[in-house]
């Protein structure tokens, strides 16, 4: 057998013959090769950058955020016509509280009148008798009784239900998680909770009169008008920390709730004030322009005023009386109501009572009323509480990607934060403030520790989940749904924090797409190889007639071509892996620097070293890569060279 | 040279050999029952027309191709019964082959080209030096590093000529080797060929149309019509 080094010498005479056809075909393979090396440097490095800033601002975690998926005929919406034995539930609970009342009343000498109580069933005329066990009745919400009807419905769903913290931990724990929080929903909102613009108050705009602040019903348009809105979430920390301000350098008001606000908003909300223009378009712009806004908008406070319902309905008869009064001022025949509630007159003052010229009969009948809510636990006093919040960090929201128009906004979307919600308050700073200033009795009415709702008791609330990698926290999501309301399993999961899965889900696209170019290129490069090497093999018979003359076996010609193929190999192997990284690095030196930017404004890594690469290497993409090319240049010449070996060599010989 | 072949006794035997190709359906016979011997140390010319058969005779004692009927002995060995890694083998060793083109390869220097037929032998020991003495033997020792393009038509075959005996073969078979050159190179090529059968006792045989050199043989065959004359 000749030695590897001879046959090496002889198949580098090959090389040098057919040499147009030899560069056209590394050429055009490794131009193909060159794009599927491009297309695998280029995404690993997307995905290891972009996995690389969310392992940053995460703690290397994984966040997924899991909603209860509670059917709504729990909270006593889903039957119209209720079934008989609906019916008996709701006459049963109807009898206990009428029976309830009329001892109440008894024990406070009044008398309880059940012919003016609103029942729970209300006879439905419309009702389709001819649906089985359908009763002709509607349930009546706006019924004493069905507060009751509901917690019961709760109270018995609790019971069974596979929708508690307990059972989420149970599946979560099969997945790998590391960690819960909870994700508790203040529960105000801009009817109860009014922002207070310039710390000014507008009692047109306020309670039944107030309107939503958000001209866009997106959920872009919601998120970035949360404050506004009155919607703020509690969120421990660690899960936002990369948006606070810098505790060395932040203000703080110990009597304010802390809150992290969009950067949208707070251009609403003090960009006249501090001078802050829109954001810029471009990231290297927005990256001085967001520390700009962090420096300035550091301790400034804003104010929202609460008014519970009792005060909402005070507030309420305040106006219509001022409006009626105020439209009867010539009325000479007008008399005045004998109850008068006048409207405040500071900024969230309390609605004050400026006449009252009932009778005494019914004023004490007021009072009794009172008195019975007061006893079975349904009498509300009229409340307001003029809360301060101060800014203490902001985030960058970005549209949902399903509304993107450009690459930027789609690279933005990319990268964007994602919680769901536009107005954070930070649960451990929070809790760091003043006790007598913590507004838990506004805030906190969907926490555990305040609730007397027998689902936010039992743990059914949405919690969020860690995980130490994408893998892991994808098996787990995939264990529930997208959408709570439409849910046949337990829980809603999707992402949190940022949109991990999005970027995974990309970069196995692009595995996809990748391995479906490296098809297309193997077949194509493939067909142009094996033409060369059969038009190589075809043009060295006399070459091979001769070796075969001088004493050359025909295993030593296969070695001498196949050694010759494996230079062929290696030439298409080290342009395709130039022309691959060249690809790379000029998108790097086009996009890479952006990308950075816009990273380091989405993530709010301001400060990070971190760069955005779209080179990364994948040692075992490249090396399956190269191998493919390796059998595929060998495997194309083999045929050839099969049937050439096999040929009687003095008639190639002869044919010269 | 290899001295345990006794003087005068035969390297070459070819005894009822036959030779036919298939052609366009029809079997032509190129050699009819051919019997001939040849004795080591022999200069044997095989002349003829073209188209008589001396080539075909060439590569079948050569063990290029296989006959049809007959049997060909080299140097004790039926070459018939060889299997293929055998024969190459055989051929590597005992024969050395000439042809009227050369059949060097254009991108090796001299050196490399020579030394071919070791490659296949896995053999390079002394390799330089015994390709060294063979450019001195066919006069081309300054030429060594040159490719074949650089070279006369008559220097690339003496280089060819060198190829064929590295290994010291018993048999030097030679197609038309001035085929290719002129008058002055090809009768240069004959007395290479006279001055390498007195030196080393090669065994040649040469095919050629060239009377001239078939005088200077110790032997002319003639070949007519794929048989003796």
């Amino acid at each position: 057998m000749i030695k590897i080094m001879d046959a090496y010498k002889l198949s580098r005479t090959k090389l040098r013959t057919k040499r147009l056809m030899l560069a056209i075909s590394v050429l055009v393979s490794g131009l193909l090769f060159g794009l599927v090396f491009a297309g695998s440097l280029v995404t690993v490095g997307a995905y290891d950058s972009i996995t690389g800033f969310s392992r940053i601002v995460s703690n290397g975690k994984y966040l997924v955020k899991s909603e209860p998926a509670v059917p709504s005929s729990v909270y006593g919406f889903a039957e119209r016509n209720p079934s008989q034995s609906t019916v008996d539930i709701l006459t049963s609970l109807q009898n206990e509280y009428v029976a309830k009342q009329k001892t109440n009343a008894k024990r406070l000498g009044v008398t309880f009148d059940e012919t003016n109580f609103q029942k729970i069933l209300i006879p439905d005329p419309y009702a389709i008798k001819t649906v089985t066990g359908s009763q002709p009745y509607i349930i009546n919400i706006k019924s004493p009784v069905f507060p009751l009807y509901v917690n019961k419905l709760q109270t018995d769903y609790v019971k069974s239900a596979t929708t508690k913290l307990s059972d989420l931990r149970l599946l979560a724990e099969k997945y790998g998680a590391i960690g819960y929080h909870d994700n508790i929903n203040a529960g105000t909102y801009y009817r109860t909770l009014t922002y207070l613009k310039d710390g000014k108050e507008d009692l047109s705009k306020v309670g039944d009169n107030a309107q939503s602040a958000t001209g866009d019903q997106s959920t872009f348009g919601v998120l970035i008008s949360s404050v506004r809105n009155s919607m703020y979430t509690f969120v421990d920390n660690s899960l936002v920390k990369r948006f606070l301000l810098s505790a060395k350098d932040r203000k703080t008001d110990p009597s304010a709730v802390p809150v992290i606000i969009s950067t949208d908003e707070a251009v609403e909300m003090f960009g006249a004030k501090l001078g802050i223009a829109k954001m810029p378009s471009q990231p290297a712009d927005q990256i001085s322009w967001m520390k700009d806004l962090q420096i300035k908008i550091n301790g400034q406070t804003y104010a929202a005023c609460y008014r519970n319902d009792a005060e909402i309905n005070l507030l309420n008869q305040a106006t219509q009386t001022a409006a009626e009064i105020a439209s009867n001022k010539n009325n000479r025949d007008y008399a005045k109501p004998d109850l008068i509630y006048a409207l405040p007159t500071e900024t969230c003052g309390a609605v004050t009572l400026a006449q009252d010229k009932r009778s005494d009969v019914v004023k004490k009948a007021e009072q009794q009323a009172n008195n019975i809510a007061k006893e079975d636990g349904t009498y509300e006093a009229p409340r307001v509480r003029l809360l301060k919040f101060q800014v203490v960090g902001i985030m960058l929201i970005t549209p949902d990607i399903s509304n993107v128009h450009t690459l930027s906004d789609f690279t933005a979307s990319l990268l964007s934060a994602q919680y769901g919600v536009g107005a954070i308050i930070p649960k451990q700073t929070y809790e760091q403030i003043d006790e007598a200033s913590r507004p838990d009795d506004v805030l906190m009415g969907y926490s555990p520790k305040y609730s007397k709702d027998p689902m936010i008791i039992a743990g059914i609330s949405d919690h969020i989940v860690e995980f130490p990698n994408i893998a892991q926290a994808k098996a787990f999501m995939n264990q529930g749904c997208i959408f709570a309301y439409s849910c046949n399993k337990s829980f809603a999961l999707t992402t949190y924090g940022s949109n991990y899965l999005l970027v995974y889900d990309l970069q196995k696209l692009a595995e996809q797409i990748i391995s479906i170019a490296l098809a297309a290129a193997l077949s194509i490069a493939g067909i142009i190889i094996f033409v060369m090497m059969i038009r190589v093999i075809i043009d060295s018979r006399r070459e091979t007639a001769v070796f075969r003359a001088l004493g050359a076996k025909r295993r030593d010609i296969v070695a001498i071509y196949l050694l010759y193929s494996l230079n062929v190999a290696l030439f298409i192997l080290l342009f395709s892996l130039g022309l691959g990284l060249a690809v790379a690095v000029v998108i790097q030196l086009t996009y890479g620097s952006l990308l950075t930017d816009y990273a380091k404004v989405a993530y709010g890594a301001y400060s990070q070293s971190l760069r955005f690469s779209f080179i990364g290497f994948d040692w075992g993409v490249i090396a399956g890569l190269s191998l493919c090319i390796v059998l595929l240049v060998v495997l194309a010449i083999i045929p050839p060279l099969v049937r050439n070996v096999r040929r009687n060599p003095i008639s190639d010989m002869r044919e010269e | 040279m290899n001295n345990s072949t006794p003087k005068n006794a035969k390297l070459i035997e070819v005894s009822g050999l036959t030779k036919r190709y298939k052609i366009g359906g029809q079997f032509v016979t190129v050699l009819d029952n051919i019997d001939l011997s040849v004795e080591e140390g022999e200069f044997l010319a095989v002349t003829g027309a073209s188209g008589s058969g001396k080539s075909t005779l060439l590569h079948l004692m050569g063990g290029l191709d296989i006959p049809s009927s007959g049997k060909v002995s080299v140097d004790g060995v039926n070459i018939g019964q060889l299997k293929d890694s055998r024969l190459s083998e055989f051929r590597n060793r005992t024969i050395g082959f000439v042809f009227q083109f050369f059949y060097l390869q254009p991108f090796l220097n001299l050196r490399d080209n020579i030394a071919v037929p070791t490659m296949f032998a896995s053999n390079d020991k002394e390799r330089a030096q015994i390709v060294n003495e063979l450019l001195q033997r066919v006069g081309l020792s300054d030429q060594g590093d040159k490719l074949p393009k650089q070279l006369s038509g008559g220097q690339i075959q003496r280089a060819a000529i060198a190829r064929a005996l590295i290994n010291q073969p018993k048999l030097l078979l030679a197609d038309e080797p001035t085929g290719n050159l002129d008058s002055a190179n090809g009768a240069a090529i004959v007395e290479l060929f006279k001055r390498i059968r007195r030196e080393l006792n090669t065994t040649i045989v040469i095919v050629t149309h060239n009377q001239e050199i078939a005088a200077q043989a110790d032997r002319e065959l003639k070949m007519k019509d794929g048989a003796l004359q």
